[in-house]
């Protein structure tokens, strides 16, 4: 049987872990600006 | 030509490797010119970063001009959009990260060798006398919910010489042919199809030379009977940009503007209506046809509303009545 106090330290511990991953995506939202990007790769070489 | 995975299975390391230094230091330089960063390099693939539409531009221009790619063709996609950045080290370049990468990376596949793709909101920002971006309708991009509309960099034909268009003609003009299951009523792409540019609206190219899509697994008859049993919204989303290859009957055509040409064919299983958008030059293909005779068609999924349209459509005969490839010119 699963007691209540080890239920409580997993919520809780899930709870800091969400809490800091939501702040480091916080302070990433920030950086938020438009760009232009390109990929480019090969298609074909001609020569063979 | 080849595709340069097949070439780098099947030629001595020494036979390639030079070839693919050269194009990723290349690009590297041009990239430094045009204000880009390269922010990755996976095998001989690159993600360049520009702050300003009008930089990427000149990337993309200085590219197809480089006298170092003389026999090289590139896939390339380009896209606008808001990011966010990751930065790991303070020695690394910012990583930008987002929808639009995700975008971009499919368009990328998309693009056959010698094409350039981009997004809505890049071609509304391209500003560029040498190129215009034209719509090639709307396509389901995997893993993206919504359609998205895709256009193709084209050189701006009021300005260009013919031999701008050659590369895309020779594309044009060789990959038909070669297609198994596919006989192509002989007719060969000249200027002119790409001088008739008007608009917005990339009539003049046929997409299965331009771009890798998925093709649909279905006949006309199998693939109404799926539609029928699901919901008909979401069928819709999943196969916008796909490509068919039907065996149907010939109805008849109308003239829609004088540019374009509109043919009517049905199933004859389900009578399923199936309409046709073409450039007007395929009208001496769609005059050789009578009322219920058989054809093969082959275009791209766009919209279904009254049946289904196909956008730029090619029209060929039915395998047991085409002439054998060879006799193509």
């Amino acid at each position: 049987m699963v007691e209540k106090k080890s239920v409580d330290d997993l919520l809780k511990r899930f709870s800091e872990k969400e809490s800091e991953l939501s702040g480091i995506g916080e302070s990433i939202k920030e950086s938020a600006q438009p760009v232009a990007i390109v990929f480019i790769g090969f298609g074909r070489f001609d020569h063979y | 030509m080849v595709d340069s995975t097949i070439i780098k299975q099947q030629l001595a390391p020494e036979r390639w490797l030079g070839y693919v230094f050269k194009f990723i230091q290349t690009v590297s330089q041009l990239a430094r010119f045009t204000r880009g960063t390269v922010v990755k390099r996976i095998g001989d693939e690159l993600l360049i970063s520009f702050d300003y539409v009008s930089d990427a531009e000149s990337f993309i221009t200085a590219v197809n001009g480089s006298i170092h790619f003389d026999g090289y063709q590139f896939k390339l996609a380009a896209d606008y959009s808001e990011v966010y950045h990751f930065q790991f080290e303070e020695a690394l370049e910012k990583d930008p990260y987002g929808n639009i990468v995700d975008r971009c990376a499919r368009l990328a596949k998309m693009a056959g060798p010698g094409v350039t793709l981009s997004n809505a909101s890049y071609a509304a920002e391209a500003n560029n006398r040498e190129a215009v971006y034209l719509s090639l309708g709307k396509f389901k991009l995997k893993g993206f919910a919504d359609v998205q509309e895709v256009f193709l960099r084209a050189y701006n034909s009021a300005e260009a010489p013919d031999n701008y268009h050659q590369p895309l003609l020779d594309l044009l003009n060789s990959s038909a042919s070669s297609d198994t299951g596919y006989r192509y009523i002989a007719r060969k792409f000249s200027p002119a199809y790409f001088r008739d540019l008007k608009g917005y609206i990339a009539r003049p190219f046929l997409l299965r030379e331009l771009l890798n899509v998925p093709k649909l697994p279905f006949s006309a008859s199998q693939f109404y009977k799926h539609l029928q049993s699901l919901n008909a919204q979401k069928a819709d989303h999943d196969y916008y940009g796909m490509l068919v290859e039907w065996e149907v009957s010939f109805g008849s055509m109308s003239n829609f503007s004088d540019h374009d040409l509109t043919g009517y064919c049905f199933d004859e299983e389900t009578d399923w209506h199936i309409s046709l958008h073409m450039p007007s030059s395929m009208l001496e293909v769609v005059r050789l046809f009578k009322r219920r005779e058989k054809i093969v068609v082959r275009g791209i999924i766009q919209d279904f509303n009254v049946g289904i349209t196909l956008n730029y459509v090619d029209i060929a005969l039915p395998e047991d009545k085409a002439p054998a490839p060879s006799a193509a010119p």
